[in-house]
């Protein structure tokens, strides 16, 4: 059920840079929730802060979503780490791209390169 | 010997019948006071006896219901106790570690912690655990560790530690539908997520709950999961109520008494709504429920986890069932008490409606004292003693609303109870608030937790003498007992002009 390639399991990227509004994530994902029914969630995240210590910032997140099933996975730091994941996700039209704070360098172009909208927070 | 791969475990303050009397758990939940470590973790939590497997003649309720469920999906999976878990280095290919308190970050604990500004044992005993030899051992073998249970959330908090003990996925949730894929993955080597959180969507229904397979502290069975009161500091209510078929319950109850635990603990947010029409109890799942339990542990004890004051007030009232109860199946052979936690919170109708406004139900909340005191007399009248929680710091809480409490602890002075104050943790819907600090405490707190502290001294030396730990074989634990009694008296008198300035400044 809480699989990478569950169907009925939503998924989000999130790469946390320097700076950005968690709480601004915080109310993007459960607009998300909301607007989408979701009920299963699977969040990826790329983080130069390293695993677990992502979950310092990532944890206001966590405690704001108690109506849907979670799943959090640490990706890398990197955007290799990140092309790599984008590159592994099976669905890429309803993959959503949350960037909070400064993006490593040639992610945004990357992005772009495969229209892929993100969101910046 | 069965070589296991999956290893259930948890650290000494979980893995212990606390002598066969769950409330002396909770002394675990403290710090050790004016005795070694030693001492209090033998008043707390002495070793279990274990079977040549070093499997547990009795384990927390929760790693049984995992545990039944690998062994149900086939996994080669047990629950081995702390100091035996060295036995399967070889064979380990998954360690799970469990509690419902990792870091004492739950209620009380944290309450204690703050008052006392030392750390509780059942944080210093799982730190240890986690820290021991044997567990450094198993990750350098590439073992992978999940830790999960209600307190897996507090590994948020604890990131450097997390680290340190190599982690691999913090789990939290009712996880009957999910554990097997997890393990399997685990297994196969796969990568695990660093966390999971069943939601309320997710829970298991009542046929995908299993069966233990193994005796329960304390002889504790599940009868129903969920709660329908919806108050917002308890995560419980979050997820879907269910209850437990009758069939299914004497099933767990007679693997007990095959592992040999003769008591009863009937496990539920509320014990008196199993069966009921929503928030009103009924009369014959009750009473069906308790004939049935009865009937199967005979001079066994029968206890109840909790009860709602206003559950019990309204099954006494309309039915003379709370009495019935107690009459003809509690109190009869050996018997002669019944024990439940129970929830105050608060004594403000005020607040009791913003933060829990159907905790009174079928009442209005506006007679929320009332209904706790009715409640209180009842449970005096019939041998029913409960151990009863305060929320301090509950979010929107205000000077007068801690007044209140406090007139109401006074009305509760009469009735026989153990009445414990919390300090708000953020759980539930209110999971996003701040936590209740020590540099949160007024006056009006200070006020109520000394109050509490006489009601609960007064009332635990009656309970102490009359009701509790009257077998020969506890004459030394009802000793450290009354020793512990008579020192923290002594330290409070020493104590008392000190706070009493404090509250008439």
């Amino acid at each position: 059920m809480l699989t990478n390639t569950s169907l009925d399991t939503h998924h989000i990227v999130v790469v946390l840079g320097d700076g950005g509004s968690i709480d601004k994530l915080v109310s993007l994902t459960n607009e998300f929730i909301i607007k989408r029914g979701v009920r299963r969630l699977f969040i990826h995240v790329i983080s130069k802060d390293g695993r677990p210590k992502y979950f310092e910032r990532f944890r206001h997140v966590l405690q704001s979503l108690l109506h849907c099933s979670l799943i959090i996975k640490y990706e890398g730091s990197t955007t290799d780490d990140f092309i790599k994941l984008i590159k592994s996700t099976h669905d890429l039209s309803n993959l959503v791209v949350v960037l909070v704070g400064e993006s490593p360098t040639g992610l945004k172009g990357f992005l772009k390169e495969l229209g892929i909208n993100y969101i910046s927070v | 010997m069965t070589e296991y791969e999956v290893i259930i475990t948890s650290d000494r303050t979980m893995m212990s019948n606390h002598h066969g009397k769950e409330f002396l758990g909770f002394l675990a939940t403290g710090p050790a006071i004016n005795m070694p470590e030693k001492v209090w973790m033998w008043l707390a939590a002495p070793k279990l006896g274990v079977d040549e497997f070093g499997r547990p003649k009795e384990a927390p309720y929760g790693l049984r219901k995992v545990e039944a469920k690998l062994v149900d999906e086939g996994f080669k999976a047990a629950i081995i106790d702390p100091d035996y878990i060295h036995k399967y280095l070889k064979s380990m290919k998954v360690l799970m570690v469990g509690h419902h308190d990792f870091f004492a970050y739950g209620p009380p604990s944290i309450g204690w912690w703050v008052i006392t500004g030392k750390e509780p044992v059942n944080r210093l005993s799982l730190m240890r655990f986690m820290r021991s030899e044997v567990v450094r051992k198993v990750k350098e073998r590439g073992v992978k560790i999940i830790v999960g249970g209600p307190g897996a959330w507090q590994w948020l908090w604890e990131l450097d530690f997390w680290r340190e003990c190599g982690v691999d996925l913090v789990i939290e949730g009712e996880v009957e539908r999910v554990i097997g894929d997890v393990v399997r993955k685990a297994l196969n080597g796969e990568e695990l997520p660093d966390y999971m959180y069943v939601g309320p969507s997710d829970t298991p229904s009542v046929g995908e709950i299993p069966v233990i397979k193994g005796g329960s502290v304390n002889g504790l069975v599940e009868i129903m999961r969920g709660c329908p009161r919806g108050c917002k500091f308890c995560s419980v209510t979050l997820r879907p109520l269910r209850f437990i078929p009758l069939d299914k319950i004497c099933e767990e109850i007679k693997v007990n008494l095959r592992a040999g635990v003769r008591s009863v603990i009937l496990h539920s947010e509320d014990v008196l709504l199993y069966g009921a029409d929503g928030i009103r109890p009924k009369p014959d799942p009750l009473i069906k429920l308790h004939s049935v339990v009865r009937s199967l542990v005979k001079d066994g004890n029968i206890a109840w986890s909790h009860v709602s004051l206003s559950a019990l007030k309204y099954a006494e009232e309309e039915y003379k069932l709370v009495s019935n109860i107690v009459n003809n199946y509690i109190r009869v052979n050996k018997q002669v008490f019944i024990g439940v936690e129970v929830g105050i919170e608060t004594g403000s109708s005020r607040l009791a409606k913003i933060i829990m406004p159907a905790k009174a139900a079928p009442y209005p909340v506006e007679i929320w004292p009332d209904v706790v005191e009715d409640a209180f007399r009842i449970m005096h009248e019939n041998y029913i003693i409960p151990a009863a929680t305060l929320i301090l710091g509950l979010p929107g809480e205000e000077s007068d609303d801690v007044v209140k409490t406090a007139e109401l602890l006074d009305r509760l002075r009469p009735y026989r109870s153990i009445i414990v104050p919390m300090f708000f943790v953020p759980l539930g819907t209110l999971k996003y608030k701040d936590w209740f600090r020590k540099h949160n405490i007024g006056r009006e707190h200070i006020d109520v937790m000394l109050k509490t502290f006489y009601h609960t001294v007064y009332w635990a030396e009656e309970i102490l003498e009359k009701f509790y730990l009257r077998e020969p074989y506890l004459v030394p634990v009802k000793l450290g007992l009354k020793l512990f009694i008579q020192y923290v008296k002594w330290r409070m008198s020493k104590l008392k002009p000190e706070i009493e300035a404090i509250i008439r400044a």
